[in-house]
């Protein structure tokens, strides 16, 4: 990242930091008090969506790390967001606090990324994403046959700390609260040298095999720790929305998460914060379009609903593989540069 | 006994049509390198075409079947002309990823077309069937189903091998700039290779949900079809037509004995459990080509 | 016949290889292009047969003319069928599938005419191919396969062949025999060859012009006797200092010889 003209970093402690300049610091404050005062800003509708948007962005953020930063297709997310989910519910009915399931939840689909994840070991490429979609019905599975799953599990508002869930804007600072710590917590990991590692193995693993980077290790690590974060998100979900049921964990979930890290920016975390939002903000346009839609072409009636955001995400999806493959993210940087040497070109 | 020759023989004529379909999908992929996840809709697809164009429009069977490989082609050149000719030579994610795309697009028009109900045909085959033996009987769709698969694949795998046709196919497989270079017209032959493929797609699946029924999860057998084509191996046509049987019959002997006993539902993950264990011991399918990386 | 004016060939809009060059190839001779790693010899054949498109290279600036017309903006395909035919650097030949079906890939761009008179007569200059047919091409070895790369692009009839480094690999009789192949097919069907090679000894041998590349442009150029005879060439390409014997790499000093043409 580079400073304005004339400014350098002097010691290496400047080189490593995150936050560079007082001005970014003030941005940062400024847009977290943002999002702490958001509830009272704007209206219930509002605030479902940005609670599923950080519910998200914990899970996008753990995909990333897998497809974006260490190369290796995970269409089975979705299902391990679900497994996380769900040991979170039977735990919770269990009696288990809180505070206990949710980090229950997280190792648990973790381990199954683990387990899971052992394919990558041995394929690439697109056997891979095959395996990880053959992962995805076989937990599926469980959950639905060995756990329940159809029926679901109810969940009741839980009690964080003496503070009782039970309303949405609660949910909602727990749910911003997470987002916060993934996202450091990802990107810590990418800056030290696990995440180089990643990005080795991503690059060409064989390559860093022969550098002493034990590909193996790596692997399995990036798959348990991005399922950690699906596992967290998936029991966030549960209990914002109070139930545990196998047909909110879909494969098509999975495949908006990875379009998601696309649009947004394959490998970068900011990535994940544009894509997300930019892609759940397409859905929430097409069900308030939806009806207009209906309307207008009334032979089409019932089917509008659930078939317009599927058209325009694909469509979207397409556009972006096509004219952008290196999503937002890249984009913003094009931006943010041309806006360091304006009025220059380059 | 007769019940196991039963689920034998359905096996096998489900099996080949997963074969037949898994063909289409390993052509694209050995001519132009790209993983077409797009064929399980473009293959429901297909289903749905025909049920249109015998139901809503009360159109007569074959001129039905003659409508859907004449949409669906055009529909391949579209889709190999729009999206895939830009993206030869990119990373293998994205060109999934669009595939995924153009697939949830199918998807999306095909709920918007025709709602999500079940939809049934109207019994396009007559009761009853030809009697083998004194053992079983092999009904009628089971007949027309295995005469079709083998006639179409023993004709694609005829023309692969002996047409020059098939050569231009087989070098463009294999080294698709050498090809450009000697002047094959590499184009033309990627575009059909996605005609042959999506066609087949779509008559396979007409094919299967005349039996069952079709619904918009019926994207199964597309999947399904991936897995044959993976376990097989992408680069050998011959492995898939020995996979799609054997998974055939995996799958009906599994839901005809195991599924009473463990509640339902094995039989469909059971393609997907044997992809995962093949994969692993044998990464690149049963009769697939290892690729030799080159540090 | 066909001619390079000024041509001038950028990779991704920003990395200039090939700055401004000429080069002609006029019709029944052979003409080689020397240079060293990196100097734009095979960006140079790649332009003039239309590969640049796949590696996101363009012609910026020039044009490439065949007889008279352009064909720098022209598609593979019809380049090829216009009679211009490129032996791919490395050997490429397609290793699943056996050698007759290789031979027979370079004619698929034909109509069905002659093919089989073209067919003898290619096994007659590479008899060893002819008791090679039903091996499978990725098991052959180096020589073997350069000599079935040479007689797939033969099929096509070219009139001008493009050839990139065939010597690559080769050890030093292979290259004779290949090289001596080369002779009597072009003193046979006529054909121009233009022949990028690094082995500048045996390329200046076989060729009647010549052309020197580095760092994107033609340094020297004239009929291979004199490039054969000048100085700076027998120093840097050809290994003999001023004395006109071998190389002694004790006494390299870089600096007592600059090059003439800098």
């Amino acid at each position: 990242m580079r400073r304005r003209h004339g400014l350098f970093n002097v010691s290496y402690k400047q080189e490593l930091a995150l936050i560079r300049t007082r001005f970014e610091w003030t941005l940062l404050v400024a847009f977290l008090l943002l999002m702490a005062v958001l509830p009272k800003l704007i209206s219930l509708g509002w605030l479902d969506f940005f609670i599923r948007a950080g519910i998200t962005i914990v899970v996008v953020t753990g995909l990333n790390l897998i497809t974006g930063y260490c190369g290796q297709i995970s269409m089975g997310h979705a299902a391990f967001m679900g497994l996380g989910g769900f040991i979170g519910a039977i735990l919770m009915k269990a009696g288990t606090p809180f505070l206990l399931a949710l980090p229950l939840a997280g190792l648990s689909a973790g381990i199954s990324g683990l387990i899971f994840g052992m394919p990558a070991l041995r394929v690439k490429g697109l056997y891979l994403a095959f395996t990880t979609l053959a992962a995805h019905y076989i937990i599926m599975f469980i959950l639905v046959r060995l756990l329940g799953g159809t029926v679901g599990y109810e969940v009741a508002p839980p009690t964080v700390l003496g503070f009782k869930l039970n309303s949405e804007m609660r949910i909602y600072y727990l749910v911003l609260i997470m987002a916060f710590l993934s996202t450091c917590f990802a990107k810590n990991i990418v800056r030290g040298k696990a995440g180089r590692a990643f990005v080795a193995v991503r690059d060409h693993d064989i390559a860093a095999n022969t550098l002493g980077i034990n590909i193996y290790y790596y692997k399995l690590l990036v798959f348990f720790v991005g399922c950690v974060f699906a596992g967290v998100g998936g029991f966030l979900q549960v209990v914002y929305f109070g139930w545990a049921s196998a047909d909110t964990f879909t494969l098509w979930s999975a495949i908006w998460y990875i379009g998601m890290i696309i649009v947004g920016g394959m490998g970068t975390i900011v990535g994940v914060f544009f894509g997300s939002f930019f892609i759940l903000g397409i859905d929430h346009f097409c069900s308030i379009v939806s009806p207009m839609v209906a309307n207008a072409f009334p032979v089409l009636s019932g089917t509008v609903l659930g078939a317009l955001p599927l058209l325009v995400f694909s469509l979207v999806l397409m556009l972006f593989i096509v004219f952008e493959p290196r999503g937002l993210a890249h984009r913003w940087e094009i931006i943010r540069e041309s806006f360091r040497v304006f009025p220059f070109n380059y | 006994m007769n019940e196991l020759i039963n689920y034998l023989i359905t096996g096998v004529a489900n099996g080949f049509i997963y074969s037949m379909i898994a063909i289409g999908f390993i052509l694209i992929f050995k001519c132009s390198k790209i993983f077409n996840f797009a064929q399980p809709e473009i293959t429901i697809l297909g289903a749905y075409i025909i049920y249109a164009a015998t139901v809503q429009f009360k159109l007569p069977f074959m001129l039905g079947i003659g409508i859907t490989i004449g949409l669906i082609a055009i529909l391949a050149l579209i889709i190999e002309r729009v999206l895939l000719r830009p993206m030869i030579g990119q990373p293998i994610l994205s060109i999934i990823l669009l595939t995924l795309g153009l697939g949830s697009f199918v998807r999306g028009a095909i709920i918007l077309i025709w709602g999500t109900e079940w939809l049934r045909f109207p019994p396009l085959f007559p009761e009853g069937g030809v009697a083998i033996g004194r053992i079983a009987t092999l009904s009628y769709p089971h007949v027309f189903f295995l005469s079709m698969c083998s006639l179409f694949i023993l004709s694609l795998g005829a023309y692969y091998r002996f047409s020059r046709g098939g050569l231009a196919m087989r070098a463009t497989a294999d080294d698709i700039i050498v090809a450009k270079v000697l002047g094959i017209k590499v184009t033309r032959v990627l575009a059909l290779t996605w005609v042959i493929a999506s066609t087949v797609g779509g008559i396979g699946g007409a094919l299967l949900t005349s039996v069952t029924g079709i619904h918009y999860t019926a994207v199964e057998i597309g999947f399904k079809s991936m897995a044959v084509g993976l376990v097989g191996g992408l680069e050998s046509l011959a492995g898939v037509i020995v996979v799609g049987p054997l998974l055939g019959i995996a799958e009906t002997l599994i839901a005809g004995y195991i599924d009473p006993l463990v509640g339902g539902g094995l039989s469909e993950v059971a393609a997907y459990f044997v992809l995962m264990v093949v994969l692993i011991f044998r990464p690149h399918g049963i009769f697939g080509w290892e690729t030799i990386e080159r540090v | 016949m066909l001619k390079m004016v000024n041509v001038e060939v950028k990779y991704s809009e920003v990395i200039l290889v090939l700055r401004g060059i000429s080069l002609e190839l006029p019709a029944n001779k052979i003409v080689c292009l020397l240079g060293a790693n990196g100097a734009g010899k095979t960006t140079t054949l790649k332009a003039i047969s239309g590969l640049l498109g796949s590696e996101d290279g363009k012609v910026t600036d020039g044009f490439i003319e065949f007889s008279g017309e352009r064909i720098d903006r022209l598609e593979t395909e019809i380049i090829t069928k216009l009679g211009i035919s490129q032996v791919l650097e490395g050997r490429r030949v397609f290793e699943h599938l056996n050698v007759d079906d290789n031979v027979r890939t370079g004619a698929l761009s034909r109509g069905d005419g002659e093919i089989k008179v073209d067919i003898e007569r290619v096994y007659g200059y590479f008899p060893r191919l002819g008791q090679l047919k039903k091996r499978t091409a990725g098991y052959l070895s180096g020589g073997e396969q350069q000599m079935l790369v040479i007689a797939r692009a033969l099929m096509g009839r070219p009139k001008v062949l493009l050839l990139d480094e065939p010597s690559l690999g080769l050890s030093p009789l292979l290259v004779q025999e290949v090289f001596n192949v080369l002779g009597r097919i072009q003193a046979d069907t006529r054909m121009s060859m233009l022949l990028v090679e690094q082995n500048a000894n045996i390329a200046l041998k076989i060729s009647e012009y010549g052309y020197v590349l580095e760092n994107g442009r033609v340094v020297l150029d004239g009929p291979s006797e004199k490039i054969i005879e000048n100085q700076d060439i027998r120093e840097f390409y050809l290994g003999l200092s001023e004395l006109g014997s071998r190389k002694s790499y004790r006494e390299v000093k870089h600096y007592k010889r600059r090059k003439r043409w800098l």
